[in-house]
C-alpha cells in the first residue's frame, strides 16, 4: 500500500493506493501516530484504496478517537465495494464519509 | 515435509493409525496363538487352529458392518448432510449391537452345534470348550468395537485410536500371559474379553472430546443398510475368495507336489494375511478423498493421490524388502524343523516377495473404485483373490514345477495389476483412467494450500481475488470472499498462537455462483456462529460478514475445521 501524506497548516490528508490489511494495517497506524500533534482536520482519501479489512478499520477508529479530541475527520471518495463493508459493520455510522 | 499440502499433512497423521488399526485384531490373535503354545503346548496350538475361523467370522460380520457405514458417514460429511451422517452412524451402532447380541447367542446357546461343526480330536476338544466359555463375551464386542474403530477415525481422533490399539495389542498380550498361566485357555479368552472391553471404554472417549463431530441419531433403515453393505460387499467377497483359492490350490498342490511343498504354501497363505496392511493407505486417505468426492473437487483427489500412490509405492517396497530379507525368520516363526523344508519355504517366500509392490496398488486402487464403481471394484476383488492367482500359479506350477508356483505367486500381482489398467482402459477408456475423475473434471476448481501465516493469508486473499475476477464474479461479492479469506484465517491466528496451522481454501465456479470453503487445522471454531462471543474487532468482523451471508455452514470434518459458503457471481 502506498501512502501520500499531505499537510497544510493544521490539516492532514493521507491519500492510500492499494489494499489497507493486516499486512499495511501497522504501517498506516505508525504514520498517523506519528503525525496528529496540532492536526485539526484529518481526511482519509480513499480514491485510490481498493481493499480494507478490520485491522484497517482499527486504525480508523483509533484516528477517530483521537481526532474526536482535537479536531475533525473524515474518509473521502470512498469506493462502493468499501462503503458497503462501512454499511455492513456499522462503521458508516461512526466516521464521517464524505 | 514444509510443502505438503493441508490434505497429505492429513493424510500422514491418520496414516500410523489407520495401518495399526487394520491390523489390531490380527494381531490380538496372533498373540494369543503365540501364548496359547507357549504356555499350554502345541494341543492348545493346534486347537486354536480350530478356533481362528470363527474369529475371522466375527470380524467379517463386524467389518461387513463398519466399514460401508463409515463410508457413507464420511461421503454425507462432505455433502454437509449432517443429519443423514448421524443416521449412519446411529444406523451402524444398532447394527453391531444387535450383530453382537445375536453372536453372543449363538456362541452360547449353539456352542454345541459349532463344536460339532469343528469336529475336533479328543484331545483338542477340551481346550476349545474352555474357550468357548468367554468367548461369547468377545464376540459380543467385536462388531461395536470395529464400528467404533472405523468411524473415530473416520472422524480424524487418531490420538483415541492409537491409545486403543495400543492398550489392545499390549494390554491382551499381558492379561492372556498371566490369566492363561492360572486359568488356561479359558485365562486367554478373558484377557482378550477385558482388553477389548477397555479398548471399547477408549473408543467411547472419543464422544467427549471436543473435536467429535459423531452424533448417534436412531435410524434403522432396510434401504439404507443396502447402500452401506453395498460398500461392504468386496470386503465380504474376498473372505470368499480367499476361501476359494485356499481350497483349490491346496488341492492342485496335494495332487500335483509333496505334503512339503503343501506346508510351503500354507506358510505362504498365512503371510498373505499380513498384506492387510497395504489397507491402512486406504483407510488414511479414504475420508479426506470422500470429502472431496463429495465437493466433485478433482484437483484436490489428484494432489493427495499422487502421495498417496508415493506412500503405497514405499509401503510396498519396504514390506518386500523386509520379507525378502526376513524370509527365514518368518519360516522360523512357524515352528519348521526340518532344514532342508526351512530352506526352500524361505526361498519360496523370497521369491513370492516380489510381487508385494503390485499388491499394495492393486489392493489400493480395488478400494478406490469402490465408491464410484463398486461392480468393477467387485471384478478387480475377484481377479486379485481367486482368478489371477489360481490361472498363473497352476499354470506355473504345471509348466515349471515347484519354482513356477511360487514364480506365479510373484507373478499373480503383477499379472493382475496389468489386466485390470488394460480392461478399465477398454471399458472406460483412456481419459478416465485411473481416477475416474472425468464428470468432476467439468468443474472450474481452484485450489490453494498454505502456511496459517498473515503473509500466506493476504497472498492467498490476492489469488483468489484473481481467480474470482476471472470467473467473473461482481466487485462487491469478491470483497466480501476476500474478506472472509483474511478475517477467518487471522482470527484462527489469534487463537492458536505459539503452533503452526495449515489450510486449503477452495473455489468452486459454477454458472452463476461460487463456492468458497475454508479447511484449516488447529482448534475447533464455528465461524458461522452469529453467538460467537466478540471480544475484538477481528471478531466483529467476522459476525457482521456472517449476518449477511445467508448460504453458510461448518461442519466439522475429521477433526478439523471446515466453512463452505456459497456467493451468487452478481
Amino acid at each position: 500500500m502506498e501512502i501520500v501524506k499531505t499537510k497544510e497548516n493544521s490539516s492532514l490528508t493521507f491519500a492510500l493506493e492499494g489494499r489497507l490489511d493486516t499486512m499495511t494495517a501497522p504501517q498506516l497506524e505508525a504514520e498517523v501516530n506519528n503525525s496528529l500533534e496540532g492536526v485539526t482536520d484529518l481526511a482519509f482519501d480513499f480514491a485510490k484504496l481498493v481493499y480494507v479489512s478490520s485491522a484497517g478499520l482499527r486504525v480508523l477508529l483509533a484516528a477517530q478517537k483521537k481526532m474526536n479530541k482535537q479536531g475533525k475527520m473524515e474518509v473521502r471518495n470512498v469506493c462502493p465495494e468499501i462503503k458497503e463493508v462501512l454499511d455492513v459493520t456499522g462503521f458508516s455510522d461512526i466516521l464521517t464519509i464524505v | 515435509m514444509q510443502n505438503l499440502s493441508f490434505s497429505v499433512r492429513r493424510f500422514f497423521s491418520l496414516l500410523l493409525s489407520a495401518s495399526a488399526s487394520i491390523v489390531v485384531w490380527l494381531v490380538t490373535i496372533f498373540e494369543d496363538t503365540l501364548v496359547s503354545s507357549h504356555l499350554l503346548g502345541e494341543t492348545a496350538l493346534a486347537a486354536y487352529t480350530h478356533i481362528v475361523p470363527i474369529y475371522s467370522f466375527m470380524l467379517f460380520i463386524g467389518t461387513a458392518i463398519a466399514v460401508g457405514s463409515s463410508v457413507c458417514y464420511t461421503y454425507e460429511i462432505g455433502k454437509l448432510n449432517k443429519e443423514r451422517a448421524h443416521e449412519f452412524f446411529g444406523q451402524a451402532v444398532i447394527l453391531a449391537i444387535i450383530a453382537g447380541c445375536i453372536l453372543l447367542g449363538v456362541n452360547t446357546i449353539g456352542s454345541s452345534l459349532v463344536l460339532g461343526i469343528m469336529n475336533p480330536t479328543a484331545d483338542l476338544a477340551p481346550y476349545i470348550n474352555q474357550f468357548m466359555k468367554w468367548f461369547p463375551w468377545v464376540s459380543l464386542l467385536i462388531p461395536l468395537s470395529c464400528v467404533l474403530m472405523n468411524m473415530v477415525q473416520a472422524d480424524g481422533d487418531t490420538r483415541i485410536v492409537n491409545f486403543h490399539n495400543g492398550i489392545l495389542i499390549i494390554g491382551n498380550f499381558l492379561l492372556s500371559w498371566i490369566l492363561g498361566g492360572k486359568y488356561g485357555m479359558e485365562g486367554i479368552v478373558l484377557g482378550t474379553f477385558i482388553s477389548s472391553l477397555v479398548g471399547l471404554i477408549i473408543l467411547s472417549l472419543h464422544f467427549f472430546q471436543k473435536q467429535n463431530s459423531l452424533r448417534f441419531k436412531f435410524h434403522l433403515n432396510f434401504k439404507d443398510v443396502l447402500v452401506a453393505f453395498r460398500f461392504s460387499a468386496v470386503e465380504a467377497c474376498e473372505y470368499l475368495y480367499l476361501a476359494l483359492l485356499t481350497f483349490l490350490l491346496s488341492q492342485f498342490v496335494t495332487r500335483y507336489f509333496d505334503e512339503n511343498t503343501l506346508t510351503t504354501l500354507s506358510v505362504m497363505f498365512e503371510g498373505l494375511e499380513m498384506t492387510v496392511i497395504f489397507g491402512g493407505i486406504w483407510q488414511a486417505a479414504e475420508p479426506l478423498i470422500n470429502i472431496y468426492r463429495a465437493e466433485e473437487n478433482a484437483v484436490g483427489i489428484r494432489r493427495l493421490m499422487h502421495y498417496v500412490n508415493g506412500t503405497a509405492f514405499f509401503e510396498g517396497l519396504f514390506v518386500t524388502i523386509g520379507t525378502f530379507v526376513c524370509a527365514p525368520l518368518l519360516v522360523l516363526l512357524f515352528h519348521i524343523q526340518t532344514p532342508e523344508l526351512q530352506n526352500s519355504t524361505a526361498a519360496a517366500i523370497r521369491i513370492a516377495s516380489l510381487g508385494l509392490l503390485a499388491l499394495a496398488f492393486v489392493n489400493l486402487y480395488n478400494n478406490y473404485y469402490l465408491h464410484e464403481h463398486p461392480w468393477f471394484a467387485m471384478f478387480i476383488s475377484a481377479m486379485r483373490n481367486l482368478a489371477v492367482p489360481v490361472a498363473v500359479i497352476t499354470l506355473m506350477g504345471i509348466q515349471f514345477g515347484k519354482t513356477g508356483l511360487w514364480i506365479g505367486c510373484a507373478l499373480a500381482p503383477i499379472f493382475t495389476l496389468g489386466l485390470c489398467a488394460l480392461i478399465f482402459i477398454l471399458k472406460f477408456g483412456r481419459t478416465e483412467f485411473p481416477l475416474f475423475l472425468n464428470e468432476f473434471d467439468q468443474n472450474c476448481y481452484y485450489q490453494f494450500d498454505y502456511p496459517m501465516t498473515p503473509a500466506a493469508i493476504v497472498s492467498l486473499r490476492d489469488q483468489v481475488a484473481k481467480s474470482l475476477t476471472i470467473e467473473g464474479v461482481s466487485p462487491n461479492i469478491r470483497m466480501k470472499a476476500m474478506l472472509l479469506i483474511e478475517e477467518m484465517n487471522m482470527a484462527f491466528i489469534e487463537k492458536n498462537k505459539g503452533k503452526m496451522h495449515y489450510g486449503e481454501c477452495s473455489l468452486l465456479a459454477k454458472e452463476d455462483s461460487v463456492s468458497l470453503i475454508l479447511k484449516n487445522s488447529g482448534k475447533l471454531l464455528d465461524m458461522t456462529n452469529l453467538e460467537m462471543s466478540v471480544s475484538n474487532l477481528r471478531a466483529y468482523m467476522v459476525t457482521s460478514l456472517m449476518v449477511y451471508q445467508e448460504k453458510r455452514a461448518y461442519v466439522l470434518t475429521t477433526s478439523y475445521n471446515r466453512h463452505v459458503f456459497e456467493f451468487p457471481k452478481a
